[in-house]
């Protein structure tokens, strides 16, 4: 939009916005833009054939003697409140009913009348916003304060003991994991060398079986040597009498 | 307490009727029942029950009898009644609406929410003369097919002559919001009545 379409457009719009009547925006049309710019020209000539479609409209007709009726439908429903005042009156002075029973229900219907449902929904809300506190709890939640403080402040220097003591723990391991993984790279190789060199692998199995030998020496020993090859009973009797196996 | 908005004579009688003169209020209905009756038969259209929300816009009056304290003239608190009044009986009429749509079945083309379409169409017709003009009767079915805060704040700037302020004031919104919402009023107005804008050009 042009500044001087958008100028022109403020001055429309306030024109409007206090446009008591038709007239008064037909003197729009003496801007000196609305001669360059065909498009405020026809929005200008839309507003006031507007303008001229609204006023056309009739005045809404108004029933007669409306304030009147208004005026005795408001009464009525007064006088209808105080009929059912004047019964309950008439019914309180005939069975002489205790605690005053018509000056209360009077009450009520008058603060029905003089406060409406908004206004009481408002004081109860207000009357619920007031929370009863139980006693010294005000106190109480300061002496708790104070007492997690202390609690606090006493438990700090065990906390700094303790982690001295799981920083140390921590090196140990640290220390422990370095050799653990030094060890394995280098005692496993030497032990698989020497089982290589020295030990026969139909050795190993019989070396299984005498490491129990003492449960089958207090078992039928002969039975079980029985079940061996005879190859495997001359190698374990040649154990026995080089002391290879435990007596 | 003195306040700018004394010298309103609706004021003056609210003022006068907390003080204890019933008469006041008498002359409250008097001059502004009228008013009240035409903002609502432009909000709503010819419906039936007018008569029935000026009577509850003055009870709500009366409710508010010992709390009222003037913030703007005693017409824009009685165009903010009934604004409010005028949106829950639309959405009540709407509610009906679809009710009988639910229940009957027939075929309602005209849109929700519109005057015209919310019209008790069993009740008398005193502007039956009038609405037969075509022109009349589609610049109302326009007004009618506005939101109903466009439609207020149109209404209230046009025939009750408010100032943009106390439009914000009956709606509860801001000036800027009052401008905004006339402008698009107006901008639906021309889109929807072009046909007879031309014709008015001519």
């Amino acid at each position: 939009m042009k500044p001087d379409c958008r100028s022109f457009r403020i001055r429309l719009e306030s024109t409007l916005e206090g446009a008591r009547a038709q007239s008064e925006l037909t003197s729009l049309a003496w801007h000196e833009h609305l001669l360059a710019c065909a498009e405020c020209r026809a929005l200008l000539e839309s507003e006031e054939a507007l303008e001229l479609l609204l006023e056309s409209l009739p005045k809404p007709h108004l029933p007669p003697r409306l304030a009147r009726r208004v005026l005795a439908r408001l009464r009525a429903g007064d006088e209808r409140r105080e009929a059912q005042l004047d019964r309950l009156l008439e019914l309180d002075a005939d069975t002489r009913a205790p605690g005053d029973l018509a000056r209360r229900v009077l009450a009520g219907l008058e603060a029905e009348r003089v406060q409406p449902a908004e206004t009481r929904l408002d004081a109860l809300l207000e009357r619920a916003r007031a929370v009863d506190l139980p006693e010294g709890l005000g106190k109480r939640v300061l002496a708790h304060v104070a007492e997690e403080r202390q609690l606090t402040r006493r438990r700090k220097p065990v906390l700094m003991r303790n982690s001295v003591r799981l920083a140390a723990a921590a090196g140990l391991l640290a220390l422990l994991f370095a050799w653990a993984v030094w060890h394995k790279s280098t005692a496993p190789t030497r032990e698989r060398d020497v089982a290589h060199e020295s030990v026969d692998p139909r050795m190993l199995e019989h070396i299984e079986v005498l490491e129990q030998w003492d449960f089958l020496r207090r078992n039928d020993l002969d039975a079980v040597l029985s079940t061996l090859p005879h190859s495997d009973q001359l190698l374990l009797e040649m154990g026995s009498e080089e002391g290879l196996l435990g007596g | 307490m003195a306040n700018e908005f004394d010298d309103d004579p609706g004021v003056r009688w609210m003022r006068a009727w907390q003080a204890g003169d019933e008469s006041a209020f008498d002359a409250l209905v008097e001059a502004y029942s009228g008013q009240v009756y035409a903002l609502l038969t432009r909000f709503l259209g010819p419906r039936a029950n007018r008569e029935d929300l000026v009577q509850e816009v003055f009870l709500r009056v009366v409710r508010a009898r010992e709390r009222y304290e003037p913030s703007a003239r005693f017409s824009t608190f009685l165009f903010r009644i009934a604004y409010n009044l005028s949106v829950n009986e639309t959405q009540r009429g709407i509610a009906r609406e679809a009710g009988r749509v639910e229940l009957g079945g027939a075929d309602h083309a005209r849109s929700p929410g519109g005057m015209g379409e919310l019209a008790d169409e069993r009740a008398p017709r005193p502007d039956e003369a009038l609405e037969r003009d075509d022109v009349v009767r589609e610049v109302r079915a326009a007004i009618g097919r506005l939101p109903e805060n466009q439609r207020m704040a149109l209404l209230l700037a046009k025939y009750e002559e408010l100032p943009y302020s106390e439009i914000a004031e009956v709606l509860g919104s801001s000036e800027k919001a009052v401008k905004s919402l006339i402008h698009r009023a107006r901008e639906s107005l021309r889109e929807t009545l072009a046909a007879y804008l031309e014709e008015e050009d001519a």
